[in-house]
């Protein structure tokens, strides 16, 4: 059977992103600037409108600026705007909604919301370019087109716009082909999105086709013969190979436009000039060389839920609805040989707002009880604010059962549901047959840190590691034990060996006492160590002293900072780390040794 | 001599008894100096107790109970370090050869203030969970205030599972009630003017079970090379590198 692919593109991908989750700025002048190291800030990308005024991709942020302001147009701006992570302001364009900001207001004032439709031709954005986000989303998207096909996967380049899909003996199950791109392309112009495709027996010809041919339009709903494919695909511009810019820009020098044109150049000529690139792209396309689709598989969907026909307050019964949950889960990542790393719960209240908690787990695992254990922690804490314990009367006097009580919470739980949302393969140990060190029992250790860190957060149980940098309180960083987003483990730390053992102290306060004082100058040199010290409301006679130590910052980190560190011994034999610090002149203690 | 002979059974009997639900492979840690071990009934400290050090600030408890704990780590156990106050120093310790990679340090959040006496609980629980897990070897911190009952329950713990617990504690917590095997009165001594950098301590063996109490030792610690070394009568021979 003939391979066939289905190529979907979504031109202008970045902009279309931010429309699709704002519809307002569907006609509004929106520019997506990236930072250039030597240039500054560029479009990166631009709507229709913005395009039509003038802007062009790669022009400075400052002429666009000039450009909509001769256009009679107002920026609307976020707050805080340049200093916000993209990510975020478009979270936050994606939250106003409709309100915006009048037109003409002063630069400063507070943002003057109105709740009508934005005069949309008179505005325009300038955001940064998240290239992070836009594949997260288009990965997202793809992922819901396996309704289409099994075999999903995204174009391997760095700013995909365009994905592929498997169509191979799909075509029954939905009529015909033509059918079945007109059903992908509905599906997602309903969801907003303007989509060009093509159905070709490789995913470069269906690729230069949804890209550069007519029949790529959403409207266009037209079957063409293999052969007359390949005529109208050997029309097209050579850009319509996947070449890079720079091979792009040379045959263009060179006066090649047509594929055609490129096809007539013998392949040996092409190959000494260009390399391997362009005959690769011309065998991909027609089939010569096989180009496999990269798949992406969905996650496996691990999660349970129980809807409770009478919903409950009792406390017990949540745990033991959890802990059958639990079970049910625990079983299928076992029978997958996965452990899960991070577990969300929900409560579903029928009069309250939904209760959700997550689950971090250091390492993981697949264990019921275990696992139990941290939820009950979190479950409890949770619960905490609603809990209260209730008295059961005996009905009769004469009742010889004792009286009972039991925990109940103030709201009424309908459904609960446990969902893992990271999991892992498991790596099963074969454990010695004489039982090694109980110190080497990682899995003790990390069941430790879950617990801890199930009780006292993700910030208080945390390791550290060392930073470059010469400043004291920046050389280290503490960095949370349990991290979903942490994907490599803890390497052996590297110290750079001091010339000193004890040349650091072991504690260093938190911020820095001083202890400059009129008393402690002596002959108003104000640079030399004092004689004493006010600290912890004792005076401390300097007996001896070693140093100075001099530190400096590096200047890309902001001011200079420059200190003479000093270990001084005390006349009662305690022994502080002091420092001067250069630009304050001013004497400070920092650490006890 | 029978009766001696009869006492030291008894000791050693009581003893038995007292301990008999620590796990213990009958190895013990050692101080870093010689001269400190020899004090200590075993020539060293044993798996599964508590050790405190009760100092002033700048003393240098803080060096010689970390050279304890990086002892104990050497077979691979995990070192917890209980930062109460928020204080400890990881290249501090990096220098004097702690693993970094295999410390696990609990520390109050940001958001809370090291001075809030309402997180000790959560902290003192956390210390217990650490002593009572067998992975790690040692769980070293300052630690200032500490109700009687926390404590026997982290020598509870402690003995459980063979993980020993260091605390450095202040010396306005002297004479309060505490469970620990080994106590030190650690307090700071004025080198001489002519002496090389050195720091120099004052160390008094102020409680140990089945040692003598009472006994003093002096030490100076070089703080180019980390080592300890006695000064006075035990001589220079004893010296070593920790």
């Amino acid at each position: 059977m003939k391979k066939r692919t289905l190529c979907l593109w979504f031109p202008n991908w970045p902009i279309q992103r931010l429309v699709v989750a704002e519809p307002a700025l569907r006609k509004t002048h929106l520019v997506l600037f990236r930072r250039d190291p030597r240039k500054g800030q560029l479009v990166a990308a631009a709507s229709p409108l913005a395009m039509q005024s003038g802007v062009q991709i790669d022009m400075p942020i400052s002429e666009v600026k000039q450009l909509m302001r001769h256009s009679g147009l107002s920026r609307e701006t976020y707050r805080p705007s340049h200093r916000m992570h993209p990510r975020d302001q478009h979270r936050q364009l994606a939250k106003q909604a409709v309100g915006v900001v009048s037109e003409g207001r002063t630069q400063g004032m507070p943002p003057e919301t109105t709740h009508q439709k934005p005069q949309a031709e008179n505005q325009f954005y300038i955001l940064e370019h998240d290239p992070i986000a836009d594949r997260q989303a288009l990965e997202k998207l793809v992922d819901s087109l396996h309704c289409f096909s099994p075999i999903v996967g995204i174009e391997q380049t760095n700013s995909p716009e365009s994905c592929y899909l498997d169509v191979t003996g799909l075509d029954a199950l939905f009529g015909d082909e033509p059918t079945l791109r007109a059903k992908a392309t509905r599906f997602l112009s309903d969801a907003g999105y303007v989509v060009f495709s093509a159905i070709a027996n490789t995913p470069g010809l269906a690729w230069g086709m949804a890209h550069y041919h007519r029949s790529a339009a959403p409207a266009v709903r037209e079957s063409q013969s293999d052969e007359t494919l390949i005529r109208e695909f050997r029309k097209l511009p050579v850009s319509a190979l996947r070449l890079t810019d720079e091979t792009q820009n040379t045959f263009a020098r060179l006066g090649v436009e047509r594929i055609e044109q490129l096809l007539a150049i013998p392949r040996s000529h092409l190959a000494s000039r260009f390399g391997d690139e362009v005959s690769r792209r011309i065998d991909q396309a027609f089939g010569k060389v096989e180009e496999p689709i990269v798949a992406r598989h969905l996650p496996a969907e691990f999660e349970a839920a129980q809807f409770i026909e009478f919903p409950t307050r009792d406390r017990e019964t949540i745990g033991v609805v959890l802990s059958r949950l639990l079970v049910q889960i625990c079983e299928q990542l076992e029978s997958n040989q996965k452990g899960a790393l991070q577990w969300r719960v929900q409560l579903d209240c029928v009069d309250a707002p939904s209760i959700e908690f997550e689950v971090n787990l250091f390492q993981p695992t697949a264990t019921v009880s275990h696992v139990m254990q941290l939820m009950e922690l979190q479950l409890e804490s949770v619960l905490q604010p609603h809990l209260r314990r209730k008295r059961f009367i005996k009905k009769k006097p004469s009742d010889k059962k004792p009286v009972r009580t039991r925990t109940v919470t103030n709201i009424l739980i309908q459904e609960i549901a446990v969902r893992v949302t990271s999991c892992v393969l498991l790596v099963h140990r074969q454990r010695e047959l004489f039982d090694e060190s109980p110190r080497l029992d990682k899995q003790e250790l990390a069941h430790l840190i879950n617990h801890l860190t199930s009780r006292l957060g993700q910030e208080s149980i945390v390791y550290p590691t060392l930073q470059a940098g010469a400043q004291p309180e920046f050389s280290f960083r503490y960095k949370p034990l349990v991290d979903p987003k942490r994907m490599r483990s803890r390497k052996r730390a590297n110290v750079k060996t001091l010339s000193h053992r004890l040349a650091r102290p072991l504690r260093l306060l938190e911020e820095a006492v001083e202890i400059s004082s009129d008393r402690s100058e002596v002959g108003g040199q104000e640079n030399q160590l004092p004689d004493s010290f006010l600290y912890q409301r004792l005076r401390h006679y300097v007996f001896r002293s070693w140093g100075p130590e001099r530190i400096e910052t590096a200047w890309w980190r902001g001011p200079t900072i420059r200190r003479d560190y000093w270990r001084v011994e005390t006349e009662r034999g305690q022994h502080f780390w002091v420092y001067f610090d250069l630009r304050r002149r001013r004497w400070f203690l920092q650490g006890e040794f | 001599m029978a009766t001696q002979a009869l006492v030291q059974q008894l000791q050693h009997r009581i003893e038995r008894i007292e301990t008999s639900a620590r796990v213990d492979d009958g190895q013990t840690i050692s101080s870093g100096c010689t001269a400190i071990d020899r004090l200590l009934p075993e020539n060293g400290y044993r798996r599964g107790t508590l050790i405190e050090w009760m100092a002033s600030n700048g003393s240098g408890a803080d060096f010689l109970s970390l050279v304890t704990a990086a002892n104990a780590c050497a077979d691979g156990g995990a070192l917890v370090i209980a930062d109460r106050n928020r204080q400890f120093y990881p290249p501090a310790a990096a220098a004097m050869g702690v693993d970094l990679g295999n410390v696990v340090v609990i520390r109050p959040p940001e958001e809370k203030s090291p001075h809030d006496r309402r997180y000790d609980n959560e902290f003192f629980w956390a210390i217990d969970q650490a002593l009572g897990c067998s992975a790690v070897a040692a769980v070293w911190g300052a630690v200032d205030q500490v109700g009687e009952r926390w404590f026997r329950r982290f020598q509870l713990s402690a003995e459980a599972s063979g993980t020993m617990g260091l605390f450095v504690r202040p010396a306005s917590a002297i004479g309060q009630p505490g469970w620990s095997e080994v106590q030190w009165h650690v307090a700071a001594k004025r080198s001489h003017a002519t002496a090389a950098a050195t720091q120099h301590v004052d160390l008094k063996l102020a409680r140990c079970r089945g040692g003598q109490s009472g006994k003093r030792i002096g030490l100076k610690i070089d703080t180019v090379t980390g080592s300890v070394s006695p000064t006075g009568r035990l001589g220079a021979k004893e010296s070593i590198a920790s």
